[in-house]
């Protein structure tokens, strides 16, 4: 990163020598993102974040469909930002059927029957999906989804913010969304891919910017911070990808093996590193604060852990136990190179965690 | 699902937050006799999700769920009616809720959840 700051502090825009070296810089970062993403670069915009890109993608199509309708159709578990998006478009509407919010199983897998009577509901003129759910790790049948989207002649933007980098990446979408740091990039670049078929227009005053998609310029050194971190983790994507899976199946076993507890989301068809349990009668901001005692960072979904006392909204939709929630998420091995220590100490560690979290919830 | 025939034993979790009322709710069930009907109240909204997904781990049965939405006591909470597996048995109930598995009922119920009949 420091040697992305050294060279990429000039204005892409000016002619001079420094700024020609940086249009230079950013048109590469672009040329590796766009070629690795299977894309054209010019399909590839730039934004401030993940969920800056999100909340872009979803206005471009909402306004290029606006004579469809304005109803958006979106899975119960995607990021928050998408569902803020709709029920914000909803109330300002007073009209609740502006949002068709689709029910997940209880894997957090979207349910493809509701899924095609949402789109179906006249007005219907947008639709997201995430490739997989960022929480629990559970995969979303893009190709389905996307087929039933075409039928119905609506968009269908796909946010790939949790995985991008990490699993395959998605090829059935109308636009796509990422974040650089699912592939251990900087905070602060989002993706946004708009190939050339997708029918997508800029809501508001026309911008120059990123192929007039962005009204913010991208901040050169982290652009190409994002474009290093993706060429130095694709090449070990496929192997980083098998271990992390490898070592989640051992952890999944692991905390199944702890009495009444819930391993969520899908053991196999999932994201190769992402895990949650819970563990019913323990407290989750307890367990955290035990692990995190013992050097083991985690998070967690529980209502007692988060500032609004609202339990996770994905584990809501899909039914699954809320309190005693620990989420992990593996690094790259190439940030991380101690992973598969970390997680065995946080095997070893688990069952008297939680066993003494209980013994404490227990006495309350 | 038919109602029990004795007024059920009542918890009241509200004001606690999770994972108390669960835990409250959990005592009362191993106190009393096997079969009995218990009443949560709980103003906790992780309740909501977790008093369903207790059940369907210990293979419980969820009688019903209803939102009380003022009381000259206590106002807003919800009701939760919960018992062990034997109390269903008897009246030929399909065999009641599997273990984790997907084919499972509709995970998120529809907010706000109530009873046809109840307040």
């Amino acid at each position: 990163m420091a040697a992305a700051w050294e060279a990429g502090w000039a204005d892409p825009r000016r002619l001079h020598a420094e700024g020609r070296q940086a249009r230079r810089l950013l048109d590469d970062a672009r040329a590796v993102l766009a070629e690795g993403l299977g894309i054209a670069p010019e399909s590839l915009s730039f934004a401030p974040s993940g969920p800056a890109a999100l909340r872009t993608g979803l206005e471009g199509l909402a306004y290029a469909a606006r004579r469809t309708g304005s109803r958006l159709v979106a899975s119960a578990v995607e990021h928050s930002t998408i569902l803020l998006a709709g029920r914000h478009a909803a109330a300002a509407a007073s009209d609740p059927q502006q949002f068709g919010q689709v029910a997940v199983d209880l894997q957090g897998r979207l349910d493809l029957d509701r899924w095609a009577a949402a789109l179906a509901l006249p007005g219907s003129a947008v639709a997201a999906l995430q490739s997989a759910n960022g929480e629990v790790g559970t995969r979303q049948p893009l190709r389905a989804a996307h087929e039933q989207c075409r039928r119905h002649g609506i968009p269908l933007l796909v946010d790939a913010t949790a995985g991008l980098g990490r699993d395959a990446t998605p090829t059935d979408y109308d636009v796509l969304v990422g974040d650089a740091r699912s592939f251990a990039g900087p905070a602060g670049v989002g993706l946004l891919v708009v190939p050339p078929r997708t029918r997508w227009r800029r809501p508001g005053p026309p911008t120059e910017l990123e192929g007039g998609r962005i009204d913010v310029e991208p901040v050169l050194p982290l652009v190409l911070g994002a474009a290093e971190a993706w060429a130095q983790s694709a090449a070990a994507q496929a192997d980083d990808a098998a271990t992390a899976r490898a070592l989640i199946d051992r952890l999944r076993v692991a905390a199944a093996q702890i009495i009444d507890t819930e391993v969520v989301g899908d053991p196999a068809d999932r994201l190769p590193h992402v895990l949650t349990c819970s563990f019913l009668l323990a407290d989750g901001e307890t367990l955290v604060t035990e692990l995190d005692r013992q050097g083991i960072g985690v998070a967690s979904g529980s209502a007692c852990t988060s500032s609004t006392l609202e339990p996770s909204h994905v584990l809501a939709a899909m039914g699954a136990l809320t309190h005693g929630n620990i989420r992990i998420t593996l690094p790259m091995e190439s940030v991380s190179p101690h992973r598969d220590a970390d997680v065995a100490a946080l095997i070893a560690a688990l069952p008297a965690a939680v066993a003494a979290v209980r013994g404490q919830v227990a006495g309350r | 699902m038919t109602r029990p025939m004795t007024p059920p034993v009542t918890v009241d979790a509200r004001g606690l937050r999770c994972p108390l009322p669960v835990l409250r709710l959990a005592q009362a069930l191993a106190r009393e006799p096997v079969g009995t009907a218990v009443r949560l109240l709980a103003t906790d909204p992780a309740a909501r999700t977790d008093v369903p997904a207790f059940v369907r781990m210990r293979g419980l049965t969820l009688l019903e769920v209803v939102d009380v939405v003022a009381e000259a006591d206590g106002g807003e909470h919800t009701a939760y009616v919960v018992c062990g597996l034997s109390a269903t048995q008897s009246e030929a109930a399909p065999p009641a809720h599997p273990p984790a598995s997907p084919g499972m009922p509709p995970a998120a119920p529809p907010w706000p959840l109530t009873t046809p009949g109840e307040a």
